[in-house]
């Protein structure tokens, strides 16, 4: 296994990559164009940064022409979160013009994987600040924190796709009910697994407007663990849960 | 896929239901506590209802109608592994199940589809846990240097 920890897009991401028939400089090209792929999200998705294609985006500035193909990619996932969270999640409602920054973490991350992927590989786990992806023959043992206490885990996942976590413990304030503009603070947090790392985002922090009866929203392969306000912690019954003494039941 | 049968005793959770899993072989039994999911004391016959079991608070529910799983702990008997699933309703199983079963050969069942969340009653010790990763807010490069995330990629660089 080959570890790597790259600091971008504002937060910190941890690459764990089991090569396979890759050597090691061949394993290390793909975990820097994996980077690469990282850092340009960055440029091109920043709020911060005003000359990044959002910010000219939001601002009105580029023409349809313009518009790079991976923004336009994120737009259309991001308007696709909406639908399937009938609003719960939605860029398009914070003022200041459409800031898709909650999904913009897990799909820089996706497309990572897919560059590991793409260079054989033969199992790869990329975690950008919480939001994992991964794939390979055996799923990857991913713990969910628990909110209140971060020396212990609300449970431990058996993921083979992807895993995020939205809680509101580290900027408190910072999810926004779109249809109300004021905090959303339903559950104390949110964990969805699923195929897709942007969608188990845009799930996740719906799940923390929408509370405990937003789980009926969730797609088929998709499955989550929450913990509400009152510290109960409710997983839905085809979350994969790994057992907690692997060494007993893998030995 | 052969399914053992079941016998099911006592239907309130404030008195332990004993559920007895007969096999040709082994038999085995399982307690279901309301507070520590469930244990197994394998070896014995299939007893009827005890109600001897200790402490059971009812699961807390946000209305009197609203329904709880309760997740028992894995359970091996020689057809393979299977977890129970209790589900609770105003203070009464209503339901047993078993979230998924195992069978000897590796292949899994979905047993029960239930749309009843399962409620997870104890957290783990990250100390113990052998995980890969961690998913939780991280937001900040700051808040990574104090992360269970950092501490397994230092482990992994050095092993």
């Amino acid at each position: 296994m080959i570890g790597h920890v790259e600091r971008v897009m504002g937060t910190v991401v941890s690459f764990a990559v089991s090569p396979g028939e890759l050597d090691d400089t061949e394993t290390e090209a793909a975990i820097g164009r994996a980077c690469r792929i990282l850092h340009d999200a960055d440029e091109m998705f920043s709020t911060f940064k005003p000359q990044s294609p959002l910010s000219r985006h939001r601002r009105g500035e580029l023409t349809a022409e313009e518009m790079p193909g991976e923004l336009f990619e994120l737009l259309e996932l991001s308007a696709r979160a909406v639908r399937l969270t009938g609003g719960a999640f939605d860029p398009w409602a914070i003022p200041g013009g459409v800031d898709p920054s909650g999904i913009v973490k897990g799909w820089a991350a996706s497309r990572a994987l897919d560059e590991l992927r793409a260079a054989s590989a033969s199992a790869a786990m990329v975690n950008a600040g919480g939001d994992v992806a991964c794939f390979g023959e055996q799923p990857w043992r991913i713990g969910v924190r628990d909110p209140h206490d971060a020396d212990r885990l609300v449970c431990i996942a058996d993921v083979r796709s992807a895993i995020a976590t939205s809680g509101g413990y580290e900027r408190p304030g910072e999810i926004i009910d779109p249809r109300t503009g004021a905090p959303a603070a339903a559950l104390a947090q949110a964990t969805v697994t699923g195929p897709s790392l942007s969608l188990c985002d845009a799930y996740a922090t719906a799940l923390i407007v929408s509370g405990e009866e937003g789980l009926g929203m969730l797609e088929p392969g998709y499955t989550a663990v929450i913990v509400t306000g009152d510290g109960r912690m409710l997983a839905t019954p085809a979350f994969p849960l790994a057992e907690e003494a692997p060494t007993a039941i893998r030995a | 896929m052969r399914r053992a049968p079941i016998v099911i005793t006592g239907t309130a959770i404030g008195a332990a239901a004993v559920m007895a899993i007969p096999s040709p072989g082994t038999p085995q039994q399982v307690a279901l506590a309301g507070n520590a999911g469930a244990t197994t004391t394998g070896g014995g016959t299939a007893a009827p209802s005890s109600g001897t079991s200790s402490a059971s608070p009812t699961p807390k529910t946000n209305s009197p109608a609203a329904a709880t799983a309760v997740l028992g702990s894995l359970v091996t008997n020689q057809y393979g592994q299977l977890r129970v699933k209790l589900t609770v309703k105003a203070g009464r199983i209503t339901k047993v199940g078993f979230t998924t079963f195992t069978a000897s050969d590796g292949h899994s069942v979905e047993i029960d589809q239930s749309a009843v969340p399962i409620l997870i009653q104890e957290t783990i010790s990250a100390q113990s846990a052998q995980i890969q990763g961690v998913s939780g807010a991280t937001y900040t490069t700051t808040a990574y240097e104090q992360s269970l995330q950092a501490a397994i990629d230092k482990a992994a660089l050095h092993a």
